[in-house]
This record gives structure tokens, C-alpha cells and sequence, in this order.
């Protein structure tokens, strides 16, 4: 069998991976809070449980909490964050996708789990940012926009690697990339 | 444990870090961003995280490997 006919599977998965990637972030530059509202209401439904506030949604701004003077908006989606955790996975899983059943198995499941993971991970890094922005976290020297964009770099990227390490953990060892 | 064997056992980050650069900065340059000062400026910021959270593993490594010796040598001591 050629090198090409044994690893189908796996080229076929890389390319809807890079599909989903190119396609995802075309759709995430152009869309509205609404249209967003698939990920951004359960984000802002878990800020709020989380962080005692109450963000209500507004047309055309968002998710909003005018008490805490915040607002979950569309670049606060997390977005990016899915995209990323769903290629990671599928680079991570690539070892097991060696039929048409295990590939779609493994899309589906990175796809779910980067969704939840983006819905968590997305939340820790919001209600960060609440307590940064209430003053009750100070960090000196950098002024707000700067601390926030410090801390989703961190938090995202942290999560991420969490999430790689955890579906390293549920996936059979043998099956999941070792570089 | 040796560093070499600490950075070697972390080669696994490798993966979600890349995936974390195409999507936060190969894609932007790709779509032409790259001549943006803002875009570099961001990126000075994602290379300071990414370097954060690889030394904050690479810390977590070495104190969990200082523990697990800390408590062999606990248990070799008292037996």
C-alpha cells in the first residue's frame, strides 16, 4: 500500500481541520452578537453564575451587564480559542484516524470538546477580566486594555494546552501525537 | 531530572501552542495584517504568554519532580 492510500485518513482530516480553520475565522470576522449568540448567550449565562452579575442581551452591542459596566461582545466570543482547540485536537488524534468511522468519531468528538472547553475556559478568562476591570485585581505598571489582552493570552493559551493534555488523556496513548 | 529531559518531556506543547500561533497570528499575516503595527505589537504580547506558560510548565515539571523526590528520600530515610 502507498504511503498516500495508508494515510488517506489522516490527509483527509488535516484538510478539513485547515477547512474548518480558513471557513471559521471567515465566518467569526463578519458576524454580529446574534448571530454569535450560539456561543455568546451560554458564555454570558455562565459569567453570570459565576461572577454574580447579570448580563442581559442588547441588539447590535451584545451581552451586557450595565451595573459592572461590561460587555460580552462579539471578539469576547472565543472563537478563535474553538478553532485553535479544535486543531489542536485533530492534530492530536490524527494517530487514530485509520478509517472513514474512526475520522468522523474523532471530528465530531474534537468539535464537542473544543466547544465545551471554549465555553469554560472563555468563562475563567471573562470573569477575570470583571475582577481586573472592578480594580479588585491590580496589576501595575500596564494600563487596562493592556491587562486584558495579557490575561486572555495567558488564559487562552493555558487552556489550550489543558485541553490538548486532557484529550491526550482520554485518547489511547499509542493514539495520540507524541512529537 | 536533567533540564534537557524537562524540556524534552514538554514537547507535547508544541502542538496547542502552534495551533494557538496559526490562528492568533499565521492567519492574520496571511490575510495581509502582517505590515499592521498593531498586528506586531500584539504579537511581542502573544510570544511573552507563550514563553510564560512554557516556563510556568516547565516550573510545575521541576517542583513536582522536587516533591516526588523530597518524598522518596522521606521514605528512604525512615525505613
Amino acid at each position: 500500500m502507498s504511503w498516500l492510500a495508508a494515510r488517506r485518513w489522516q490527509l483527509l482530516a488535516i484538510a478539513v481541520a485547515l477547512g474548518v480553520v480558513v471557513a471559521g475565522k471567515h465566518y467569526y470576522r463578519g458576524a454580529s452578537a446574534g448571530e454569535l449568540g450560539w456561543i455568546l448567550a451560554p458564555t454570558a449565562r455562565l459569567v453570570s453564575a459565576v461572577s454574580g452579575t447579570r448580563f442581559v442581551y442588547e441588539a447590535g452591542i451584545g451581552w451586557v451587564d450595565r451595573a459592572a459596566t461590561f460587555i460580552i461582545a462579539p471578539a469576547c466570543a472565543g472563537v478563535n480559542f474553538a478553532i485553535a482547540g479544535f486543531l489542536a485536537l485533530v492534530l492530536g488524534w490524527l494517530g487514530g484516524m485509520r478509517s472513514a468511522r474512526s475520522l468522523i468519531a474523532r471530528l465530531l468528538g474534537a468539535a464537542v470538546l473544543a466547544y465545551a472547553a471554549t465555553l469554560v475556559v472563555n468563562t475563567l478568562r471573562i470573569v477575570i477580566a470583571i475582577a481586573l476591570h472592578r480594580g479588585t485585581i491590580e496589576v501595575g505598571g500596564l494600563d487596562h486594555a493592556e491587562v486584558h489582552r495579557v490575561e486572555g493570552i495567558v488564559v487562552y493559551l493555558a487552556g489550550l494546552c489543558a485541553l490538548y493534555a486532557l484529550a491526550g488523556a482520554i485518547a489511547p496513548r499509542s493514539r495520540h501525537a507524541v512529537i | 531530572m536533567r533540564l534537557s529531559d524537562q524540556l524534552s518531556r514538554l514537547r507535547w506543547m508544541a502542538i496547542p501552542i502552534a495551533a494557538y500561533l496559526t490562528i492568533t497570528l499565521g492567519l492574520p499575516v496571511a490575510n495581509g495584517a502582517g505590515a499592521r503595527a498593531e498586528l506586531g505589537h500584539h504579537a511581542r504580547w502573544v510570544v511573552a504568554g507563550c514563553a510564560l506558560v512554557f516556563g510556568l510548565a516547565l516550573l510545575a515539571g521541576v517542583a513536582l519532580d522536587g516533591l516526588r523526590h523530597g518524598a522518596r528520600w522521606v521514605r528512604g530515610g525512615r525505613s
